[in-house]
């Protein structure tokens, strides 16, 4: 039955040809509608002249006025044109699974009723159209990391203009019509796929980063004689017992801390910085020599005796 | 918030000796969190946000290729590490 083929075929043809070139981002503002916003990005050439036309000392509107208005408008043309290429990806996204799934229920529904040979070559075209269409979604991923790219174009787009609002808080001679339309561009193309991607790989390079901080060892351990492990123990269970919300507990870690050299950082977490501490001391006390020496630095820091 | 800190032991050490080095590291850093090797030495990891347990933690070599939990102990975390001098999949536990 070779219609059978040809029509899983055509069903494929038609459901690939939908989606063959995926959209990756938003269609430019520059593009929308080239009689009314001439090919520049917003705000425009014109919109730049006119607001440089206005004087300093001008009122109702100020020019600071003229420069938020002209902002407020071209991030909302952006926001129209990032809502519509979101919807569409959607949309790609429900058609395609759609068409293989009405085929697949057309074939399968009539084999009971037809002839053996006919159920045959029925069932097996049912099973190539659901093999290509679990094929087809594998090859472009959309059900499984749609929603992780458009929620990181958001959350790109959402870091973007708050920098834009911050921006808008200095005077328009700091911060011109100028200077917002290049953070205009980069709001633009936060809402695209590439940057979602970039945003992504970098995120998951970190964690790698991180991971691989996290096993390499800090030094190599030995066995320490008992009568040294036993002053070196107390020594970290005093650390440890510091409680770090109390300021004058803080100010003796941080006694500690530049005792033993250890390197601070302004606004450091003090778990942190507790956690510094530790690993120097576990590192250097390594034999008695080491703990009296470590020891008169404690009493300097602590007042106490290890 | 955990606080990683990982040191290494030189892979010769023997068994004995790695777990007396566990112990006294749980004492100076704070409880063992995992156990694994960086193909040149055993690499021991520790919580150093936490208090330091009271039981110290236990690695034994794993059996048949699976863990040894002697009765009363918890399994704490898994690894390869290196048992004088081979490396050795291993179970570190903590008596409960």
């Amino acid at each position: 039955m070779r219609w059978v083929g040809k029509l899983a075929a055509v069903c494929a043809a038609i459901a690939l040809a939908g989606c063959e070139s995926l959209q990756g981002a938003p269609i430019a503002i520059d593009a929308t509608d080239t009689a009314k916003y001439p090919k520049d990005t917003c705000p425009t050439r014109d919109m730049i002249t006119a607001y440089n036309a206005v004087p300093l000392t001008a009122t109702a509107p100020s020019r600071r006025e003229l420069r938020d208005a002209d902002i407020g408008f071209c991030a909302s043309l952006i926001d129209g044109q990032y809502s519509a290429f979101v919807k569409q990806l959607h949309v790609q996204d429900v058609s395609t699974t759609l068409a293989f799934d009405l085929v697949a229920l057309g074939l399968t529904n009539g084999a009971s009723l037809a002839s053996k040979s006919t159920a045959n070559a029925l069932s097996a075209g049912a099973s190539g159209v659901t093999g290509a269409s679990l094929a087809f979604n594998k090859d472009v991923f959309y059900q499984k990391t749609l929603p992780a790219i458009v929620a990181q174009m958001d959350a790109n787009r959402a870091v973007v203009y708050k920098n834009l609002r911050l921006s808008e808080q200095s005077d328009e001679t700091v911060y011109t019509l100028a200077d917002a339309q290049h953070d205009l561009r980069a709001y633009q193309a936060a809402g695209t796929i590439d940057e979602a991607i970039s945003a992504i790989s970098a995120q998951a390079q970190q964690s790698v980063t991180a991971s691989n901080n996290e096993v390499k060892a800090l030094f190599v351990a030995t066995v320490i004689d008992p009568a040294t492990q036993t002053r070196k123990k107390a020594v970290a269970q005093y650390v440890k017992s510091l409680n770090l919300a109390v300021p004058a507990d803080k100010a003796t870690l941080d006694a500690v801390a530049n005792g033993m050299k250890v390197a601070l950082t302004a606004g450091e977490d003090p778990a942190l910085e507790r956690h510094d501490v530790l690993v120097m001391l576990a590192e250097t006390i390594l034999d008695q020599a080491s703990m009296n020496s470590a020891a008169t630095t404690l009493k300097a820091a602590t007042g106490k005796d290890f | 918030m955990a606080n990683p800190a990982t040191v290494g032991v030189a892979k010769n050490t023997s068994l004995s000796d790695l777990n007396t080095i566990v112990g006294q590291n749980e004492d100076d850093l704070g409880p063992l969190t995992g156990i694994g090797n960086d193909g040149t030495q055993t690499t021991l990891t520790f919580d150093t946000d936490p208090p330091s347990p009271a039981n110290h933690a236990v690695i034994a070599a794993d059996s048949n290729g699976q863990p040894v939990v002697p009765a009363s102990s918890t399994q704490v975390c898994r690894g390869t590490v290196f048992i004088a001098g081979a490396a050795t999949p291993a179970t570190a536990t903590r008596p409960n």
